[in-house]
């Protein structure tokens, strides 16, 4: 024979199951707010039926119960696209950081080995007399209008990947700030954001980026071509480096999927 | 739900929720306690308004297993930066309707 509480939560659990594991969540939730609250009434001295009763009517209508966890549990437009901003916002400022790394490679690299292995530019391509006059303004010391090219194409490599880290470390400060409630307005989109989710993605984008730069280097390679292998190199090695150092998290986070509804710091 | 405490039980239970973490019992024990049990909610209300705090952000929550498994809540850095901010929008507003009420505090 049911009680009343055995009723309410046979009630509970057919109505909050097509919620999936939020709808769990909210079920054992009432369930041990309900159980609590007998207990406690009783330990008052109050009977078994009294208790039931007025934990019952504490608890107020399944049904509004039902529609506060599906409304909430609801994800709305505007919910949606904080959400999005939040894991573009991390993605990007962590993609920022680790191509900011290659730049500084690629800088050794051109300092050490000089810019061929940085800039892709052929031996015998020919440029027009007018760009030749261009890039000689700003190279003077170049020693050829395809050593100017090399020279403006390695400058422009190094110097944007460079920026795109620095634009990355400050995506990361703002996020890691935001997280703890220092970012203004920028706070529910870090709050919104899901590392979990971003950190899959990470793996398998930056993975997927790492196998094709390592594959165009070694073609390179194979054929004898050296103009810009650096490049390729650097990206693939920064790429799977970021790889390696999400892969923890993604693979915590496809292993052991969280309790729906779980924030994380 | 007393229509008074419409609005306001986001701003409660960040409030109740300052002091430590709590589950959702005691937290609905508490607010009681502190109201002097003259703010008596839907007991059921307050797990969906957990829920929704907790999707904004403002509150992290845990399974916690103390002879019975419960959801433990606490409070985020963000979600003090909301107490910080609804406490004084009331406070705002309260002084601003006692002036219109005539009311000297």
């Amino acid at each position: 024979m049911s009680d009343p509480i055995d009723d309410v939560l046979d009630d509970l659990f057919t109505r909050l199951a097509p919620l999936g594991p939020a709808g769990r969540r909210a079920y054992l939730e009432a369930e041990a707010h309900l159980l609590q609250a007998v207990a406690e009434d009783e330990a008052r001295g109050a009977s078994l039926d009294a208790a039931y009763s007025a934990a019952l009517s504490r608890f107020g209508e399944v049904s509004e119960y039902v529609e506060g966890v599906d409304a909430v549990n609801r994800l709305g437009f505007r919910a949606l696209v904080t959400r999005l901003v939040g894991d573009a916002w991390l993605l990007g400022a962590l993609a920022g950081f680790f191509v900011g790394l290659a730049g500084v490679a690629l800088a050794v690299v051109r300092a050490v080995s000089g810019v061929v292995l940085v800039a892709s530019d052929l031996s015998g391509t020919v440029l027009s007399k007018a760009r030749c006059a261009q890039l000689a303004e700003y190279y003077p010391h170049a020693a050829t209008c395809l050593q100017a090219s090399r020279l403006h194409h390695a400058d422009e490599i190094v110097g944007s990947y460079q920026t795109l880290g620095l634009v990355g470390v400050g995506g990361l400060v703002a996020y890691w700030l935001a997280r703890r409630g220092r970012g203004g307005p920028l706070n529910r989109f870090a709050a919104a954001a899901q590392p979990d989710l971003v950190a899959v993605v990470g793996v398998v984008g930056a993975g997927t980026l790492a196998l094709l730069q390592f594959l165009q280097g070694t073609a390179d390679l194979a054929v004898g071509a050296r103009n810009g292998l650096a490049t390729s190199l650097a990206v693939g090695a920064a790429a799977a480096l970021a790889a390696v150092a999400l892969s923890p998290r993604a693979l915590a986070a496809l292993r052991a999927p969280r309790p729906a509804g779980t924030v994380e710091r | 739900m007393t229509p008074e405490l419409h609005g306001h039980l986001d701003l409660m239970l960040l409030a109740v929720l300052k002091d430590g973490p709590l589950h959702g019992y005691a937290l609905i024990t508490e607010l009681a306690r502190r109201s002097d049990q003259a703010f008596q909610v839907p007991e059921g209300s307050v797990y969906p308004a957990l829920q929704r705090l907790e999707r904004r952000g403002y509150v992290q929550s845990q399974w916690s297993d103390s002879g019975r498994r419960r959801r433990t809540y606490a409070l985020t850095a963000v979600g003090q930066r909301q107490l910080a901010t609804g406490t004084r929008d009331w406070w705002q507003f309260s002084a601003r309707l006692n002036c219109v009420l005539g009311v000297t505090a």
